[in-house]
């Protein structure tokens, strides 16, 4: 008995008119996780693009991956080394990291998911599977030593009045993981800053150096990493966004793809750059003085410009809307880091601004491309 | 952006042309370019094979031949798909035509047997080619003959390239006598390379000087401002006549049928469709009758009608049609029959990843035709230019959410016309 025959099996008190109905779409979420629909249509085109919205989905999880990976690893590294100091091998630092960061992807999806489906049931839809980009994206962007009950409650809020208030998937302003980490922020500050949060475990140790490198700037310390530590990751920080490597690693897996906007990306740095330029030229304090190309590496800049401002909902959606969007979410970012210093982490505030902002961008940017034609049209009435 | 797809056209590319069997009955569609045909003939008449059968006057006149002898048995005007119905009496009795030798013609007896013999633009559009032709006051720089055949599956304009090349290239220099193009340029694509020596050498043979332009391979290039854009690097504003800058395109299907009518002395009658498909059994490339239903086709590959377990295509498939009716005939733009696996759709909501903007070759977006398709909102419709849709189903193939882009194109236009 083939897995499709067994999964037809298992379909089976789920169809129509049996008792199960209602739990449809439960186990037709299964089903097409595990196969593909076959991609041909009644109206319009008959045949499809290989590329539905799950692939498009699996492929940003994909993108993930090697963040999460190097995640893990950091998370070890960081508290052999700060910590106990013993064992630095790979395997050793991290097996610590996937036994510290595993639970949360799996509260994170359990609880996000029990959500999606008591939704999708209650509205008869189908589940869709936007959620397990925002469920893994989630994790990554929480300190390590977060209790998992702040995990599941913020996943609560971000799925409930992030998405699903909203009208579920496609239609959320707000970009879902950063809802969650905007209520952890303000919900548990203690938990989401300060000087131990970041290293795992060090909350038992006195003298740490387990702050963020921006959490650093901002309170005038000295920063002891070289450019190259914050480019490669191993710096204290969320658990997948200290590495501007492995992140340009799924950077170019989605721009090849084609599922992340390469003008977000681009645009998102070209504000930034533009903005550290400026401030460098001011250099009115240490925070100003910070290089620009150090901006680009260190906090959750190039995670939330790769990962968050690219997602689809909530960003602009005209090509030009894209450029302007990337480019304020840049620009923003800095100008939070560098005049908001209680609030180090500008990327996620930048992204949030600008998701509101988005649809006005579009609005502008649509209503500029009809005035011109109008204005075409005008001009060639008059010449004939 | 103009996205590439898989092009599936393998199975039948190298089939050489075969005339499929005469169909019994012949459900001649009345319908035209923009005009609906009247009848010239009442039920009960005897007809004969090229013999003209209905006609419509003005700009965009348009006739319709008998492609067989026979009898009318049902006229039908007034029904959704208004056709004459003849039944064959299998014997081929053709009318008499007198003509003068092809070399003799003047332009205006050209454009005359042009419009005459019901010749059409054979690429899906259906544009009245006298009236394409037509262009005294115009001075025609560039003459673009279409091969981009972008729609997968469908290799019939392949197949006359390769093996109707003679008959082509002909027709070629009968229409630079009424055009008189100072560049006449081939737009193939990459894909169909092999045709460039082939397609010199022959043109080498009979002395016409043509240039061939290899296009990438995606899709829709051969729309004709598309063509136009990827040939001449020019692109017309939205809504332009070609022939107001100088352009004439054609389409090879067309340029055949101009071939059968001038050295043949047969009106278009017939044409060249390919027959595909996932659930097709002998694909390739066949010569069948216009007026030929579908239902036929099926019958004379092996297959029977349903549209059961199968999706019965007219056209290619990305702006085919599904066929339910087996008495739908192939028409004078009809490129294709493909039987296809039926469709499962997954629905999901529209995340605004904006790949029908990225794809569209008109520069529109889609997903805002769907949104106030559903709002009934007439003014934003217009505002977005729903009009300048060419309907090529570029966005509906990408989209990732599977939103019924093309149902709310179609209606929403319908919205726009009645408004």
């Amino acid at each position: 008995m083939s897995l499709r025959d067994k999964i037809d099996e298992l379909k089976k008190p789920f169809g129509k008119g049996e008792k199960l109905e209602k739990w449809a779409p439960a186990i037709n979420a299964l089903d097409t996780f595990l196969y593909v629909p076959n991609h041909t249509t009644k109206k319009g085109a008959h045949i499809r693009d290989g590329v539905d919205l799950k692939r498009t989905m699996i492929t940003v999880v994909l993108a993930l991956l090697p963040a999460l990976i190097y995640g893990m690893y950091n998370t070890g590294y960081q508290h052999f080394s700060q910590i106990s100091g013993s064992d630095l091998s790979f395997l050793s630092c991290f097996m610590y990291g996937l036994w510290k960061v595993l639970p949360m992807v799996v509260v994170s999806y359990g609880v996000g998911l029990a959500i999606e489906f008591a939704f999708a049931i209650y509205r008869g839809h189908e589940v869709n599977e936007g959620y397990l980009v925002t469920g893994l994206l989630i994790p990554l962007i929480m300190p390590v030593d977060i209790p998992l009950w702040m995990v599941a409650i913020s996943v609560v809020f971000a799925v409930i009045i992030g998405k699903e208030a909203f009208g579920g998937t496609g239609m959320n302003i707000l970009n879902p993981a950063l809802t969650a980490r905007a209520f952890a922020f303000f919900a548990y500050p203690t938990y989401m800053s300060g000087t131990k949060v970041w290293v795992s475990e060090a909350t038992n140790i006195d003298a740490i150096s387990g702050e963020t490198i921006l959490g650093k700037l901002a309170g005038g310390k000295e920063v002891a990493y070289s450019t190259m530590d914050m480019f490669s990751g191993a710096i204290p920080g969320s658990i997948g966004e200290t590495s501007t490597l492995w992140i340009l690693v799924g950077a170019l897996i989605l721009i090849i793809t084609g599922v992340g906007s390469w003008r977000i990306m681009a645009g998102g740095l070209i504000g930034a750059i533009g903005m550290g330029l400026i401030f460098n030229a001011v250099s009115a304090n240490d925070l100003m003085a910070f290089p620009w190309y150090n901006h680009l590496v260190v906090g959750g800049f190039a995670f939330g410009l790769v990962f968050m401002a690219t997602d689809p909902v909530s960003a602009a959606q005209t090509t030009k809307g894209k450029w302007i969007y990337g480019i304020l979410v840049g620009m923003f970012c800095l100008l939070i880091r560098i005049f908001n210093p209680a609030y180090p982490e500008g990327v996620m505030m930048a992204i949030l601004l600008m998701n509101v902002f988005a649809p006005t961008i579009d609005h502008y940017v649509i209503e500029g491309s009809v005035k011109k034609r109008k204005k075409r049209l005008a001009a060639k009435l008059k010449t004939t | 952006m103009l996205m590439h797809i898989p092009s599936l056209k393998s199975k039948t590319k190298k089939t050489s042309i075969t005339t499929l069997e005469a169909s019994p009955f012949l459900y001649m569609p009345l319908q035209a370019y923009k005009t609906p045909l009247k009848p010239l003939v009442n039920v009960g008449d005897l007809v004969l094979k090229n013999e003209k059968i209905a006609k419509s006057n003005g700009v965009f006149a348009g006739s319709l031949h008998s492609p067989v002898s026979g009898k009318i048995i049902a006229i039908e005007t007034e029904s959704e798909f208004p056709h004459i119905k003849i039944e064959n009496d299998f014997l081929d009795t053709c009318i008499e035509i007198n003509s003068t030798s092809v070399e003799h013609l003047t332009e205006e007896e050209i454009l005359e047997t042009i419009k005459n013999f019901g010749i059409e633009g054979s690429g899906g559009a259906k544009f009245p080619t006298h009236t394409k032709y037509n262009t005294q006051q115009k001075n025609i720089s560039h003459f673009i003959i279409n091969g981009a055949e972008c729609e997968p599956y469908l290799s019939a304009d392949y197949a006359v390239m390769q093996q109707e090349t003679e008959a082509l290239l002909k027709a070629i220099q009968l229409v630079q006598k009424v055009i008189k193009a100072e560049k006449i340029t081939f737009g193939i694509e990459k894909q169909h390379k092999e045709l460039q020596s082939h397609l010199l050498k022959n043109a080498k043979k009979l002395n016409i000087s043509i240039q061939i332009k290899l296009l990438p391979n995606t899709y829709p290039q051969g729309g004709e401002l598309q063509l136009i854009k990827a040939v001449t690097g020019k692109e017309l504003p939205k809504g332009s006549i070609p022939a107001e800058h100088g352009i004439t395109v054609s389409n090879v299907g067309t340029l055949w049928a101009i071939y059968e009518a001038f050295y043949n002395e047969q009106p278009y009658i017939e044409r060249i469709i390919t027959i595909s498909g996932e659930k097709a059994i002998n694909r390739g490339n066949f010569k069948v009758a216009i007026g030929t239903p579908v239902s036929h086709i099926l019958e004379e590959i092996g297959l029977p009608w349903n549209t059961e377990n199968q999706t019965v295509i007219l056209g290619g498939p990305m702006m085919g049609k599904a066929i339910y009716q087996p008495e739908t005939p192939i028409n004078k733009g009809s490129g294709g029959v493909l039987i296809l696996p039926n469709p499962t759709n997954k629905r999901y909501n529209c995340i605004q990843c904006g790949y029908c903007t990225d794809v569209c070759p008109q520069h529109l977006m889609p997903m805002e035709f769907a949104r106030y398709n559903t709002e009934k909102n007439i003014q934003k419709l217009y505002e977005f230019n729903l009009n300048d849709c060419i309907e090529c189903g570029a966005c509906a193939y990408i989209c990732p959410s599977d939103v019924p882009l093309m149902k709310s194109i179609v209606e929403g236009k319908n919205l726009l016309h009645n408004a």
